[in-house]
């Protein structure tokens, strides 16, 4: 089979239907045929897995697979296709003064990454494209060569829903009369809400006076890290409750994703943990030791995903801690690993007799 | 302006305010009684301190400070004065010291109160628990009758990142040094000093430590484990983060071409840290994997050793195409060379300590002469990298903080 054949055999198999076992063991083939690919393709690759270990070596699972640590986003360029056929190029948005992810994509990864993004929403959102209501302002999609990761994630989520409205200003007040035309036009049907799950929560959930807002028809996708929501004691349950109290809205659904691999966005189940979709998958590592751990074990979070054609971003090796809590448990039909998200990586306390040091590890 | 005075410990106070009130201060003279004597009692409490036992910095730093080592400073320095000249104290001195090596604003604040200067000490506006104990210490002593003088004379400060107050600062200071690598140095020189007024900077700096190879492959088992404690101390205290912790390991000589002995040294090392509870911080342990990526796309490594989880080896064909950046936190490059003076052609002025093993006595002082200037301020047997010494950075740190009077009768 060619490679782009083993990847899309993997996209079309069912979502979440394929048991642990074959998910991973077909997971192994395709990664390694990418792995052979970007070792042909990106010299880069081909000398970090000539020096760092793995070479020509056959794995024998998906947590054989050399992964990349995704800070290597942000230092260097890392290519697998002739720079004339780069349609796109991603970055991160990161914290101000932090330098971004770049991301190139060719039209074969653009057009899979929206492909497997696309069956991961509509399996909770219908195919139908519903009325999208966006917790953003349109200013996020102001630069169109070159999107943030906030607008990157917009752009793609506006390809599930129609006629999009967003809730908030420029300066991220929350555009009240825009949002109740919304409603009087939408709101008595199933409608889409899209957000990043900090915005949903301080810049709509928050300014909401006495009269709250009707949601009750509404699906939220929300996606972004729990941690400046923790800072403010907010954990799911919490931002649950008062979505439902607030807004009437319960089909709410939490997912994970970067930059480095859009499209495996690993969606909320009735359980509340979120599933990689059947072309992707976790291995969670030891920080330490950087072996894999068993099944209720935290560590490190390594996301692999048979997407990327155009980059070596097929095993990622990311800065989030995570635990695998279930393995095919089968709630709501789903089967294979469901992960919970424990947050980011704390941070080192920097040491040393130069000021500057924590800046020293990107040259 | 106003900033807050930690020793002696008086809150917010008005910065002319305390200006005025060290222009007034008693002059003092090198190696006076009183702050030898301050200095001693600073050594003796730290020493019998509980929380020193739990900071081996605090411990090292005591032993710096002891009464026998200011003495036998003192008898040095008085040795060596020429009968037609006088030394009197630099004057004010500002210190900027690095903002994460809790104990440095110590040391440098000892070197020049040696000296008899005035002394304002910047601290660091995060606050951290060693600085703070070390200022509750040095307040108290100084709060003793004996010590009115020291007391006039120093001022141990915060303030927020402010350009004004240090501009301020700076427009006082007969001396400014400035820890805290290139960038502190570059910031803070912004702010003039006085026509006569001078620097003492310390850049951001690498460090490595020269095997010799032969030594080494004839150590038994005792003598590997002692040179693996003194190579633990120098690798894992702050963190390898320190300007004169090695981040570079190299063999010198042809027996090093086998691999066996190397693995053999670094298996002994990080037995010792295992022994002594070291566990880099889980961040710390990140962002090594990072760097060993980053490395091997920007430089000449050709395979990585993992030792256990303290600390991962990075092998380099040839020192050319090295660059001198380096996270610390347990990752060390390893090269071999013919020789201790092939290296000359490697050094460069960013280079400041060199510890050794194995190698003779005119080998080292070969290759300063040879170097000439060019780079290394120290070379320093192996687990001694990070001992403060009055000789550093290439300075006599003593004679920096005095002056030097010609009379003539």
């Amino acid at each position: 089979m060619t490679l782009d054949a083993t990847i899309d055999a993997l996209l079309d198999a069912p979502l979440y239907g394929l048991p642990q076992a074959e998910k991973a063991a077909r997971l192994t083939d395709a990664l390694a045929a990418l792995t052979r690919h970007h070792r042909a393709a990106c010299p880069a690759y081909r000398r970090l897995t000539d020096v760092l270990g793995s070479g020509e070596r056959v794995p024998a699972g998906v947590a054989d697979v050399p992964w990349l640590p995704v800070g290597l986003w942000k230092s260097h360029r890392l290519v697998s296709v002739a720079d004339d056929q780069i349609t796109t190029t991603l970055t991160s948005s990161g914290t101000t003064g932090q330098v971004p992810s770049r991301v190139y994509l060719d039209a074969a990864t653009a057009r899979r990454q929206a492909r497997a993004l696309a069956k991961v929403m509509t399996h909770v959102l219908g195919p139908r494209r519903l009325p999208m209501l966006v917790v953003d302002t349109d200013a996020v999609l102001a630069d169109r060569r070159a999107f943030s990761a906030r607008g990157a994630g917009v752009l793609g989520m506006m390809t599930f829903g129609a006629q999009p409205v967003f809730a908030l200003t420029p300066t991220l007040e929350l555009d009240r009369a825009a949002v109740d035309q919304f409603l009087a036009r939408h709101g008595h049907a199933p409608f889409l809400v899209f957000g990043f799950t900090y915005l949903v929560w301080a810049y709509l959930l928050e300014r909401l006076d006495q009269r709250g807002l009707d949601l009750r028809h509404g699906t939220l996708i929300h996606s972004g890290g729990w941690k400046a929501l923790a800072e403010r004691a907010v954990d799911d349950a919490t931002f649950r409750a008062r979505l439902a109290a607030a807004t009437g809205l319960t089909r709410s659904y939490n997912f994970y994703g970067m930059v480095e691999q859009i499209g495996a966005a690993f969606l909320e189940g009735d359980d509340g943990l979120l599933y990689p979709p059947v072309f992707a998958d976790v291995i969670i590592r030891d920080p330490f030791t950087l072996a894999p751990v068993p099944t209720g074990t935290p560590g490190v979070i390594e996301v692999v995903s048979v997407l990327p054609t155009s980059y070596p971003g097929h095993a990622i090796l990311t800065e989030d801690l995570g635990v695998v809590v279930t393995v095919d448990a089968g709630v709501g039909g789903r089967l294979g690993q469901a992960v919970r998200v424990l947050g980011r990586l704390p941070r080192a306390e920097v040491r040393g007799c130069s000021d500057t040091h924590a800046a020293g590890v990107a040259p | 302006m106003k900033v807050v005075c930690r020793v002696p410990a008086r809150g917010t106070v008005e910065l002319t305010e305390l200006l005025a009130g060290l222009a007034a201060a008693p002059g003092g003279h090198p190696f006076a009684d009183d702050v030898l004597e301050l200095c001693s009692q600073f050594s003796q409490r730290l020493m019998a301190d509980p929380v020193a036992r739990v900071h081996p910095e605090l411990m090292t730093l005591g032993y710096f400070m002891r009464k026998a080592e200011l003495v036998r400073a003192r008898r040095d320095h008085e040795a060596a004065v020429r009968h037609d000249v006088v030394q009197v104290p630099a004057g004010l001195v500002f210190h900027v010291p690095p903002g994460n090596v809790d104990t440095m604003f110590m040391y440098s604040w000892l070197l020049a109160v040696l000296a008899g200067n005035v002394n304002v000490v910047r601290l660091s506006s995060r606050s951290s628990p060693v600085v703070d104990h070390l200022c509750g210490i040095l307040d108290e002593l100084l709060a003793r009758p004996l010590h009115a003088d020291a007391r006039a004379r120093v001022a141990m400060i915060q303030y927020d990142h402010d350009d004004a107050t240090t501009a301020a600062l700076s427009a006082r200071a007969d001396l400014r040094v400035i820890w805290g690598g290139d960038a502190t140095v570059a910031a803070i020189r912004r702010a003039p000093l006085p026509a006569h007024g001078r620097d003492l900077t310390f850049a951001d700096r690498f460090s490595l430590v020269a095997l010799g190879a032969d030594a080494v492959v004839a150590l038994d088992d005792a003598g590997l484990r002692a040179l693996a404690e003194q190579l633990a101390n120098d690798l894992f205290w702050f963190d390898q983060a320190a300007c004169a912790s090695p981040r570079l390991a190299v063999w010198i000589g042809a027996a090093a071409a086998a691999g066996p002995v190397r693995d053999r040294l670094w298996r002994a090392v990080v037995e010792v840290a295992a022994g002594r509870g070291h566990r880099p911080e889980m961040a710390v342990r990140m962002a090594r994997e990072l760097f060993v990526h980053q490395a091997v796309l920007d430089g000449p490594v050709v395979a990585r050793s993992d030792f256990g989880t303290a600390l991962t080896v990075l092998r380099v064909d040839r020192l050319d195409g090295l660059a001198r950046v380096h996270p610390g936190g347990g990752v060390l490059f390893e090269a071999v060379a013919p020789s201790l003076a092939s290296l000359d052609r490697w050094i460069t002025r960013k280079d400041q300590t060199l510890t050794h093993f194995g190698l003779p006595r005119h080998e080292l002082v070969e290759l300063a002469q040879r170097l000439a200037g060019r780079g290394l301020d120290r070379l320093v047997p192996v687990g001694q990298a990070l001992q403060m010494a009055r000789y550093w950075d290439g300075y006599d740190l003593v004679d920096q903080f005095l002056r030097h009077v010609h009379v003539v009768a």
